[in-house]
This record gives C-alpha cells, sequence and structure tokens, in this order.
C-alpha cells in the first residue's frame, strides 16, 4: 500500500514551480531537483483520478479514485486521502497519508473486507501500485541525498524547453531499493515539472518511460502545476499504465476532517 | 420484533433513497461542505478538468475558489461507480447498485473413513445499494441469496445483510439500522469483538462473507484527537455454528432468546485516541456474547424404543461485561506493532455449565511486506495470543451412558441421565468457549504474496495453539482473470485432538474448495 501512497503523491501534489525565465543563469543539476522538490506542495487540492494499465495484448484494467491533499505544520507535513470508487472489487477502500518532510509517513488503509482501520508501515519503493507500471519510488520526488546528478543537456519536449538531468543512486542499496541503475528526467523550465523520464534496469538497459502532458498552473498565486496526464511505458514488455486526473480543484480550505481515519471508515 | 426492525431499516434506506434524488441533483454542482463558504458556481469555475477547459497559461484559474470543492466525496461520473455529485454539473446516478455472484463447491471427508463428501455447493447473488452521498447522510443496504447444499441441509437461503442510515451532524455521525460491527486491531483472532456474530455455517474463501448483520445503533462524537463510540444492539443474534453429530436421541430445541427487552439489549462504549504516532482504544460492554452455550432443555426416558426417549439440548446465551484495550504504532518503515487485550467476566456462575469462566485474552504481533516490482509484495504478519482462565478447573466426563442403553431406562433413571447430560455438556462448553486449559497460547500466521500484476495471490492463515495442539491453516490460490471474474481455489484443515474445537468440527468444516466469483 505504500506504493498507492507514493504514486497519488505525485497526484496528489504534482511537481510544481516557481518561475525562471530564460535570463536567468542556468541552475545546476541538483539546484533544479532541489526547485522541483520545493515547489512540489499544494494548499490544498481534490481530485477526481482514472486509472489505466494497458497490457501487450490490449487488455485494459481501469481503477477510479477521488483523492483531496492538504499541507499542515507550516507546509511540512502533507496530509493525503484517497478513496477508490471502482470497480466494485476496490470500491470503498481508503487510504490515509501523513507525509513528513524529515521522517517516515504515518500511513493508514481501510479494507471494506476488514471493516477496519488498519495501520500499515512503508513498502519497498520498487513494488508495483496497484498492479501498474508505475512503482512507489517513480512516483515520488526522489530524496537529494540519494543520487548523484549531471546536467546534461538542454532539450525540448513537447515544445517545452527542458533540461535533461541524470540521476545515479550513490550506493548498490540505494539502486536496488528503486530497482533502477540510472534515471534520467526531462525538466521543464517553466514549470519545474518533471514532463519525461528514462529509467533503465539494473543491467543498464532501457526499461521504462515515463510522459507527463498537459501541466496546469492549478495555483497561480505560487505558480504550482500539476500534470493531469501521466504515463508509464514498459518498454520490455510493451505495457503501459496511465494516471489521468478527470477533475482536479485547488482547494487550500478543504476540511481537516477529510484527513482522519473517521473519514477512511467513511463508505 | 426482530423482523419488524429490520423491515424498519429496509424501509427507511428506500425512503432515503427516494427523497434523496433531488438532493442529488443539488451536489451535482459540487457538494458543500461543513467549511464550504463559497458559491457552487465559483468553485465549479475553479475545477481544472481533463476535457481543457483551462488554458496552458492557467488563466482558467485565476479566479480559483480557496475553498472545499466537494469533490473528494464525490463519485466517478462513469458507470459503476459509486453514487455521487460531479463539480462539473454532470447529474450523476443517486443510487448505484453493485453486488456479486458467486458459485462454490466445498469438498470434505466423511468422519471415520477414507471417503471424501460434498460439504456445500451453492450459488449465491449479492445485490447491494447505495445512496449518494450527501453532505449529512447516506444509505445502504445489501441482501444475500443462497442456494443449494449447506451442511447438511438443502435449502434456499435469504440474508438482509446490512440496511442502514448514516446521519452526519457537526462532530456527530449515527448510523442506524442493521450493520455489522467490527472491533479490535489485531489479525484473525479479537478478544474485543463481541458485538456483531458470524455464521460458521457459510462457507466462502472470503472471512468477512460469514459475518452477520444485526439491528442496532453506531455513534460516534468526534473530539479530536479523541473519538468517542457508542453501541447499542436492542436484539439479540446468536452466533451460528454447524451442526456437529450428536449423540442417538438427542436433539436441538429452538435457542434461548431473551426477551426483545430495552434491559437485554447490548450496550458497549469505546474511547480512541488517534495520534500520527500510534492509535489505541479503551472499550467496555455489556450483554449478551454472541457464542452461546448448551444447556440441558428436557430429558424424556421412555423405557421403550417405541415411543424413543428423547433429549433436548438448547443453545443458552450468557452476560458478561468485556473490558478491552487495543493499540498498534508503526517502528519507522520495517514494522508495524498491533496488540488487543480483553478481560471477560461473565455475569452467571460458571457453575451453570453454559456460562464460560472469566479469562483474559491477550495479542501481539507485527507485520511487515517485502517484495520488488518484478517480484511481487510478499506481506506477513505474526502473532502470539495468550489466554488465561480465572479459577480454572477441568470438567470431567464421568463415564458415560452408551446413548444406544438410553430405551432401556425408564423415568426412575431420569436424575443419573440428567447428571450426565449436564457433565457432558459442561464439558462441551468448555471446549466451546476454548477454556480446556489454564493458560494457553496461540500462534498466528498470516502471509499474502501478491504477483503478476496483482492479479495472482498465494495466501495463507495459520492458527497453532501449542497448548491444546489444535491447528487451523487456509491456503488459497486468487487468480483476477479481469476486474469482474476472480477465481479461487483453496482448503480450510482444522485438526485437533477430539476434545478440542477444532478437533470437534474437522470433521464438518474441513474442506478443499473451487469458487468463481463475478463482481459488478
Amino acid at each position: 500500500m505504500r506504493r498507492s501512497v507514493w504514486v497519488l503523491a505525485l497526484l496528489g501534489a504534482g511537481f510544481v514551480s516557481t518561475r525562471v525565465t530564460a535570463a536567468d543563469a542556468p541552475p545546476s543539476a541538483r539546484e533544479i531537483m532541489v526547485k522541483v522538490i520545493t515547489a512540489r506542495k499544494l494548499d490544498g487540492s481534490e481530485a477526481q483520478i482514472k486509472m489505466t494499465t494497458i497490457d501487450d495484448k490490449g487488455q485494459t484494467r481501469e481503477r477510479e479514485l477521488t483523492m483531496a491533499t492538504k499541507l499542515f505544520d507550516g507546509g511540512k507535513t502533507e496530509k493525503r486521502i484517497y478513496r477508490f470508487t471502482a470497480p466494485a472489487d476496490v470500491q470503498g477502500t481508503s487510504i490515509l497519508v501523513f507525509d513528513y518532510q524529515e521522517k517516515a509517513d504515518d500511513l493508514w488503509i481501510y479494507l471494506p473486507a476488514l471493516r477496519k482501520t488498519r495501520r500499515i508501515v512503508s513498502a519497498q519503493r520498487s513494488q508495483s501500485f496497484m498492479g501498474s507500471e508505475f512503482t512507489y519510488g517513480d512516483l515520488n520526488i526522489p530524496a537529494l541525498g540519494d543520487f548523484n546528478y549531471t546536467l546534461n543537456k538542454e532539450e525540448t519536449v513537447d515544445g517545452e524547453a527542458c533540461w535533461v538531468v541524470d540521476l545515479l543512486p550513490r550506493t548498490n542499496e540505494i539502486a536496488d531499493g528503486e530497482g533502477y541503475a540510472k534515471k534520467t528526467y526531462w525538466v521543464s523550465k517553466s514549470k519545474l515539472a518533471v514532463l519525461k523520464g528514462l529509467l533503465y534496469d539494473r543491467d543498464g538497459k532501457p526499461l521504462k518511460e515515463f510522459l507527463a502532458r498537459d501541466v496546469k498552473l492549478l495555483d497561480p498565486k505560487n505558480k504550482r502545476y500539476r500534470a493531469m496526464h501521466m504515463e508509464m511505458v514498459n518498454k520490455q514488455t510493451g505495457r503501459r499504465s496511465v494516471f489521468e486526473s478527470t477533475k482536479m480543484i485547488f482547494a487550500p480550505k478543504t476540511s481537516d476532517d477529510y484527513f482522519t481515519t473517521t473519514y477512511l471508515e467513511r463508505n | 420484533m426482530r423482523f419488524a426492525l429490520q423491515l424498519a431499516c429496509l424501509t427507511a434506506v428506500l425512503v432515503w433513497v427516494c427523497g434523496a434524488r433531488p438532493a442529488a441533483a443539488q451536489i451535482d454542482g459540487g457538494a458543500p461542505d461543513a467549511n464550504d463558504d463559497a458559491p457552487l458556481a465559483d468553485r465549479s469555475d475553479a475545477a481544472v478538468t481533463g476535457a481543457g477547459d483551462v488554458g496552458p497559461d492557467g488563466g482558467g484559474v485565476e479566479n480559483a475558489a480557496p475553498a472545499a470543492s466537494g469533490l473528494f466525496q464525490s463519485g466517478p461520473t462513469g458507470a459503476g461507480g459509486p453514487a455521487g455529485g460531479a463539480v462539473d454539473g454532470t447529474p450523476t446516478r443517486p443510487v448505484v447498485l453493485s453486488g456479486y455472484a458467486r458459485g462454490d463447491v466445498f469438498v470434505g471427508k466423511v468422519a471415520g473413513a477414507a471417503r471424501a463428501t460434498m460439504k456445500a455447493a451453492y450459488g449465491e447473488a449479492a445485490l447491494a445499494l447505495r445512496t449518494a452521498r450527501l453532505p449529512h447522510a447516506d444509505g445502504f443496504a445489501e441482501a444475500r441469496v443462497r442456494t443449494g447444499l449447506q451442511g447438511d441441509q438443502q435449502n434456499t437461503f435469504l440474508d438482509l445483510r446490512e440496511a442502514y442510515v448514516n446521519a452526519y451532524a457537526g462532530p456527530v455521525d449515527l448510523r442506524l439500522g442493521q450493520q455489522i460491527i467490527v472491533w479490535g486491531r489485531a489479525d484473525a483472532l479479537n478478544p474485543t469483538n463481541n458485538l456483531t456474530p458470524v455464521d460458521f455455517r457459510i462457507r466462502s474463501p472470503i472471512e468477512d462473507d460469514i459475518r452477520l448483520g444485526n439491528v442496532g445503533a453506531r455513534g460516534f462524537l468526534r473530539l479530536a484527537p479523541f473519538r468517542l463510540e457508542g453501541v447499542w444492539m436492542p436484539i439479540y443474534l446468536p452466533t451460528l455454528l454447524p451442526p456437529v453429530g450428536l449423540p442417538p436421541f438427542v436433539s436441538y430445541g429452538p435457542t434461548a432468546i431473551p426477551a426483545p427487552e430495552l434491559a437485554n439489549g447490548l450496550y458497549a462504549g469505546r474511547l480512541h485516541l488517534e495520534l500520527p504516532a500510534v492509535e489505541m482504544s479503551l472499550s467496555y460492554l455489556r450483554g449478551y456474547a454472541p457464542l452461546p452455550g448448551l444447556t440441558m432443555s428436557s430429558v424424556t426416558l421412555t423405557g421403550t424404543a417405541n415411543p424413543p426417549p428423547s433429549i433436548v439440548v438448547v443453545r443458552t446465551p450468557y452476560r458478561h461485561q468485556v473490558v478491552g484495550f487495543d493499540f498498534s504504532t508503526a517502528l519507522g518503515d520495517w514494522l508495524t506493532i498491533r496488540g488487543e487485550a480483553a478481560y471477560r467476566r461473565p455475569e452467571a456462575d460458571a457453575r451453570r455449565g453454559y456460562v464460560p469462566r472469566a479469562d483474559l485474552q491477550y495479542v501481539l504481533g507485527i507485520d511487515h511486506s517485502f517484495g520488488a516490482h518484478s517480484f511481487g509484495a510478499l506481506s506477513v504478519l505474526a502473532q502470539y495470543l495468550g489466554r488465561y482462565v480465572f479459577d480454572w478447573q477441568k470438567e470431567n466426563v464421568p463415564a458415560l451412558l452408551d446413548p444406544a442403553t438410553l430405551p432401556t431406562l425408564g423415568p426412575s433413571y431420569t436424575d443419573l441421565v440428567t447428571g450426565t447430560v449436564n457433565a457432558v455438556l459442561a464439558r462441551t462448553n468448555q471446549i466451546l468457549f476454548q477454556q480446556t486449559a489454564r493458560v494457553q497460547h496461540v500462534g498466528t500466521l498470516r502471509a499474502e504474496w501478491l504477483g503478476a500484476h496483482d492479479t495472482l495471490s498465494l495466501s495463507t492463515l495459520a492458527i497453532v495453539n501449542v497448548t491444546t495442539h489444535e491447528w487451523l491453516v487456509t491456503p488459497r490460490i486468487g487468480y483476477r482473470v479481469d476486474d469482474a471474474l476472480a477465481v479461487y481455489l483453496g482448503a480450510q484443515i482444522f485438526h485437533g485432538p477430539p476434545d478440542t474445537l477444532f478437533g470437534l468440527i474437522d470433521a464438518e468444516l474441513s474442506a478443499g474448495y473451487a469458487e468463481l466469483r463475478y463482481i459488478f
């Protein structure tokens, strides 16, 4: 279930930015990632999300969920709640996350078949999220200290100027935890959102490609953006997963009551 | 009275459903929240949709309303999702139907013989109705129809499993109607969970399927970080067991259900403390225990085979008080720790046979998840359960009368037969209440591997009582063909010495099974 948290963390918090202009001096690779991480937090939001996985034979599976996020403790804690609404076999499953800046997250899950809320702990970052091609690690902003960064070049993605940043795990343990030998991100200069990623397996072969599209400005005051459409394609199997925010709203005054175990059990 | 209450619950839900239609249309523009202070139209303007109503420059959200939208409370607009309102004004259904159909075959063994026999074979349909989630209320009802062979009965069974209305008013949540309540934070064995019964005769790979609903009220008062819970179940409904072999001339009479009076209701309260690092609760319950004991109702000795002698045994509930405590916390990113304990004190004298002795049960468990994307995920949960029985003494069974000799005994043997039967029942009750030793040590292990993109699962629950040498294991393979169709193959195997609970039910409940389940 930790996986779902990271997936939805990305969906909920998004990659956000402070604007930079073409006249700004080129930042270092690490500075780019610092800005991405710093700018990712949104005061509050609510969304409806559809998750679709398509295998190499074209067979699709869909999950639908609603989500709410809110910042607490002056932005040091982001609380998120996710409620699966379809299909029927996952309907009512809900997850509550307290995402802390400097310590392990607190997580609870409500499973309708158990009829009670259970505290859970984080799973390995390389585990699949709900059977999709995303892993929990894919959908989390990487911990800064876990990687060495290199600003590789500059390219455009869908017409947007991007920095291309390589991320190399600092240790084999981190690489094992992530499941990748290397990650390359294309970061939008204007939105500081990751628009594209290429992920390599432990043998150094291309494994998956990440794509983010339809990046919207959600909080104009703070220049915070979110990708409405995210896709992960397994280049070795042809299987792909899509996370699409069918509706999303900036809602800094979303109810505090949502982020309680009481709400987890309201089904 | 019970039927009348069930009918009232169903009626309430239906009335609610009918009344919900215009109200549901109102929230299609975005259900207001308690903290909501923005007009609906403003909030709709604030929505960013995948349809692209906001330009790339984000100008369309410049007027975003900084208020709760109700979007989180809404459901999807697509078919198959729960009822709810969409913020874009698209009407959605005020009521959503869901459910499943399943077909099951359970094959076990013939007691005392090396032969297989059919234990259950039936089809079951479940239909659930969920109303729109309005800001201050919603409703739910589920009925199940099962037809075929279940134990020694070939019949059609109809259960109105749940039918209730939720009402929300500020810090107060209230649920009234037919409902299932589960307490406790331990896995599988919950000593604090004594509110609603189960039906062990229902055979299913899904543990929740055997739970039974009962009519009652459940309320919460939210005073963060505390939450006060109250439960009232006015009608007694017993836990149901499969028929175990009875000697010749012995039969069950109707269960001695307490009269439906206020004084016979179940009352319970629970104080929750919910902090980010740990949650815990303290609970108290007073009422009739879901699992009744056995008492002898009558002995009729005729001295002849025709008319035959008759001994009638009835299931007799007892009232108890239970004080409970549970907690759970996490050890970093590594382990979850959970614990639960309950002290149970029956109100009647245990020497009356159908009443257990006071006992203390305590559970401590840990769980962890392993795995990687290519491997799938393996979750493991291990627990220890201890049980201490106060003033324990072994119930000795005297030299048994051979039931075959009962036709030869006339009325003058009534006292002798009564004494023998009562002694046998006292021992049987001690087994049912799992109090055959002063101190018992039990271990549980639940393991589940989920792989092949969450379509294939291998799981088992194992329970071992090292004191009484009973054990249970439930291996299961599950495969999700798609989002609707699931296949389960598995077994539920009980084992134990003849004078233990698992030993008694082994022949009746141990079985291998296959199930096809279609969920809609």
